[in-house]
């Protein structure tokens, strides 16, 4: 039994599962490298490697099967307190016993990867629409925070669906980005650079939009608390619809 | 009149039509953007309802008088137009900054059907062959309309709705003059036979071909407008998912919009609660495997509002439970209360690994509120009780009256 850390990426991740195994020193707790916590002992450190990543992961989706492969790296993504060391109980345990881990869907080893991969799932289609571009300066770009760690499973869909544009889907939280421009995209650490804002054209836009929104509601169904149940407030904050009245 | 002007008249026209969702064809790419088969909600109106398309009117300008209806000729509101182009340009600068999911294309009669029908293959037509827009476009076929537009424009289209509104012919005769219900089924039909017709044909082509109304078509009933029963409007309903395999039927709550003697006074408000009890039949006849029968009977022929229609079956066939939760069929789980599609379908899994406890049942997302009085599982049964006490222990209790104004104070 061992502490590791490491880079905090799933590749850095499939490497210290790879690591740990090696070493006969299964993980009982995971840290970031460089992250200033604490430890009783000196950590042992996965040093992240792609090729040794990739080859991990093909081992792991034919033994664990596909979908419990994927569904750990859902959870990974997700806010999870202690995901790290959920998702390798899991996968420790699917193992053993392959696809029919997800069997024991009530199990505590099981359960807790299955909500969070769910919720990380609930979350990405969410934000399918709750993301709002604003075009600056001929780019579209969508500040968001979200909760689970969503870039790289959001740039997929819109560099299908904005293909021709260029775009920035920015999470303010994580500091970090997906950049795109036609048929590419990759993330990145990435700020907003000071003193850019959105052209008259672009305020004229968001203006149609809120009149739109005010237009479309049935004054005498008016039900809040049912707007709040389906949009939240948390993601409000970049919903030019939900913006206060200008005084 | 500026973009701002026509945007908020012709929204305020369009939004007492329910449908909005933007599902059912996964197949569209263009070179702006594509189609999700699930559809995708951008935002959510102050009344709830979710916004997944520009649901708008090309124009409220109407020459139909139908009692029931905001836009008929004789009321007295601001009338506007787009031009196919405005509005085509509107759609996609909403569509790139991802407020949207498509567009609800729909107009009122104006001049002629046919004249009407035209302004909207125009509007579809900039938006597929000038922009190549590969997004959700959701059209309203033209009661009246020839067959030949309503054609044309199912091939630009994902989904085609015709609102039958009145759920019989005799309202319909009293509240829209103008419109039959030849006029209405004529054009269901000729989509849902051109549907499927397509469908045939693109399985056995080697070409590929242009998909037609991909996405299916839909209708609209308004609730509480006119006499019709529970019974009468599920049954309808169900006819129209049989015989012209409808993807959704919609139900709205009338909202009084004129006073007229022969519709609900002014002041009524919207049945909102009957609507949702019909919704959550519909539900049961789409995905549970019910017949409108069985939710309803000629001797009942109201749902029953203060409990949901399945409990309401669930009490009315006690002798069916309770169900051991470890050997009942999915089709058996599927018409208990408190277990919906995905609870049942994750019991079947969880059955597989061990045999289940009420623990588990919680954590697999069942309703034990409701569904524990209908099933036995390990170490678990309750007393059986006969359908009063059920039906006592299972209704809601009405919110007390201190509870339903929230405190303000003042400052």
């Amino acid at each position: 039994m061992a502490t590791w850390v490491y880079d905090g990426s799933f590749n850095g991740f499939l490497c210290l599962l790879f690591e740990s195994a090696r070493a006969g020193e299964p993980p009982e707790a995971i840290g970031h490298a460089g992250s200033g916590q604490p430890f009783l002992w000196p950590p042992k450190e996965a040093r992240t490697d792609e090729l040794l990543a990739k080859q991990t992961g093909d081992v792991l989706r034919r033994r664990l099967s596909a979908p419990v492969f994927t569904r750990g790296y859902y959870a990974f993504l997700s806010a999870l307190k202690e995901r790290e060391m959920s998702v390798y109980t899991y996968y420790n345990l699917a193992w053993t016993l392959g696809k029919s881990v997800d069997r024991l869907l009530t199990d505590p080893r099981v359960l807790p990867v299955h909500e969070a991969s769910r919720a990380v799932l609930r979350e990405r289609h969410r934000f399918l629409g709750l993301l709002r571009f604003t075009e600056i300066g001929g780019v579209l770009y969508a500040p968001f925070e979200p909760e689970a760690d969503l870039l790289q499973l959001l740039a997929g869909h819109f560099s299908t669906r904005l293909g021709n544009e260029k775009w920035i889907i920015h999470d303010l939280g994580r500091g970090k980005a997906a950049i795109y421009a036609p048929r590419l995209w990759r993330i990145a650490d990435f700020s907003l650079p000071e003193g850019i804002a959105p052209s008259r054209r672009e305020e004229a836009f968001r203006d149609l939009w809120k009149e739109y929104f005010h237009s479309i509601a049935v004054r005498s169904r008016e039900n809040p608390r049912l707007q709040r149940q389906f949009m939240p407030k948390k993601y409000w904050k970049h919903l030019p619809e939900k913006e206060p009245p200008a005084e | 009149m500026d973009a701002a002007g026509k945007l908020s008249i012709l929204a305020e026209a369009a939004k007492y039509d329910v449908s909005c969702s933007s599902s059912g064809n996964g197949g569209r790419r263009g070179a702006v953007g594509n189609t999700s088969l699930g559809g995708i909600c951008h935002s959510w109106s102050d009344d709830g309802r979710c916004i997944s398309l520009l649901k708008i009117l090309f124009s409220n300008d109407c020459a139909f008088d139908c009692a029931y209806c905001v836009n008929r000729r004789s009321n007295d509101v601001p009338r506007a137009s787009f031009t196919p182009r405005e509005l085509a340009d509107l759609v996609i600068g909403f569509y790139r900054r991802n407020y949207i999911e498509g567009l609800f294309l729909s107009s009122a009669v104006v001049g002629s059907p046919d004249d009407t029908m035209i302004q909207l293959i125009r509007t579809a037509k900039i938006l597929r062959d000038e922009y190549r827009f590969g997004g959700y476009i959701h059209a309203k076929a033209i009661p009246g309309a020839s067959p030949r537009l309503v054609t044309a424009l199912g091939f630009l289209a994902d989904r085609m709705s015709v609102n039958i509104e009145l759920p019989s012919e005799v309202s319909l005769r009293a509240l829209a003059p103008q419109k039959t219900k030849e006029s209405i089924f004529r054009p269901m039909s000729l989509i849902g036979d051109s549907i499927a017709e397509r469908k045939e044909k693109r399985l056995v082509s080697t070409r590929s071909l242009a998909p037609f109304v991909p996405a299916g078509q839909s209708t609209q009933l308004i609730v509480g407008a006119s006499p019709e029963t529970d019974l009468s409007i599920l049954s309808l309903a169900g006819g129209l998912y049989h015989r012209f395999g409808l993807k959704r039927v919609y139900y709205s709550a009338y909202v009084p919009v004129s006073a007229n003697p022969l519709l609900p006074a002014i002041t009524t408000t919207p049945p909102l609660l009957r609507e949702h009890r019909i919704y959550q039949a519909d539900w049961l006849l789409r995905f549970y495997g019910f017949r409108p029968d069985e939710v309803l009977s000629p001797e009942q022929p109201n749902l029953d509002e203060s409990l949901d229609p399945k409990t309401s079956w669930a009490l009315r066939h006690l002798d069916l439970f309770p169900l051991d939760i470890n050997r009942a069929s999915y089709e058996e789980l599927l018409r208990t209360p408190g277990i919906g599609v995905l609870s049942a379908k994750r019991i079947l899994t969880a059955r597989k690994g061990r045999r289940l406890d009420e623990d588990d049942l919680k954590k697999l997302g069942v309703v034990m509120k409701r569904a524990r009085y209908f099933l036995a599982c390990k170490g678990f049964s309750l007393p059986s009780l006969d359908a009063r006490a059920l039906r006592r222990l299972l209704t809601p209790p009405p919110p007390p009256a201190w509870k339903t104004r929230q405190l303000s104070l003042e400052f």
